[in-house]
């Protein structure tokens, strides 16, 4: 992943269905600095892999999300690098940073004719232009190695 | 953020699967040649997600 230091890692909190939207696996709050995974998600083994997962790269992987979730991290990581903290009054701009970030990623990737759409999440995603979900998705999938 | 998708969700994303695209089309992720009710279903996804209350600072 890229990631040679180890300082303001995120602080992983298993949570429980009820903390979180009911149709969330795992997210990052990066005012906070937090990586939120809900507790069905934590840990489980392939065989055992929730059916939902199936709609996310490498799902069959409970380290998956965790990955996505830090490919968010090294992002914030970038921003607050080029702009500072992360704050409520620089979330649009935050965004704004990632999702350009993405896109260009993304288009560069698609030009050279990678199937950039790995997942049904990635997929989804497409709809409401938030590149920065499509080009975590092709992180995980390209770190895990996904089929 | 990963989440999946739904109930509602699913039954339009389904129909609006097969005509997704990357790079965009007129700006946006839908081929410009789906059917009508493809397209329906996409402008329903892009209201129920904008009608979402959701926690405003999570990706």
């Amino acid at each position: 992943m890229g990631i040679s230091e180890t300082d303001n890692l995120p602080k992983v909190l298993v949570v429980s269905r009820e903390d979180i939207a009911k149709t969330d696996i795992a997210l990052y709050r990066a005012i906070e600095n937090l990586l939120l995974i809900c507790e069905d998600f934590a840990v489980y083994k392939p065989q055992d892999m929730p059916a939902v997962m199936k709609q996310l790269a490498c799902g069959e992987n409970d380290l998956s999300s965790y990955i996505h979730e830090l490919y968010h991290w090294v992002d914030a990581k970038e921003f607050r690098r080029k702009n500072g903290a992360v704050t409520e009054e620089k979330y649009d701009e935050y965004i704004n940073f990632i999702n350009s970030k993405a896109k260009k990623r993304l288009d560069k990737l698609a030009d050279k004719g990678y199937n950039i759409l790995v997942s049904k999440y990635a997929r989804d995603k497409v709809i409401f232009q938030q590149f920065y979900e499509i080009y975590t998705e092709f992180r995980t999938f390209s770190l895990l190695g996904g089929e | 953020m990963r989440s999946i998708m739904q109930g509602r969700e699913l039954e339009l994303y389904n129909k609006v699967e097969p005509y997704i695209v990357y790079p965009l089309q007129n700006g946006r992720g839908i081929r410009s040649d789906a059917p009508p009710e493809a397209v329906e279903a996409y402008e329903e996804l892009i209201k129920i997600d904008k009608a979402k209350k959701r926690i405003p600072y999570d990706n």
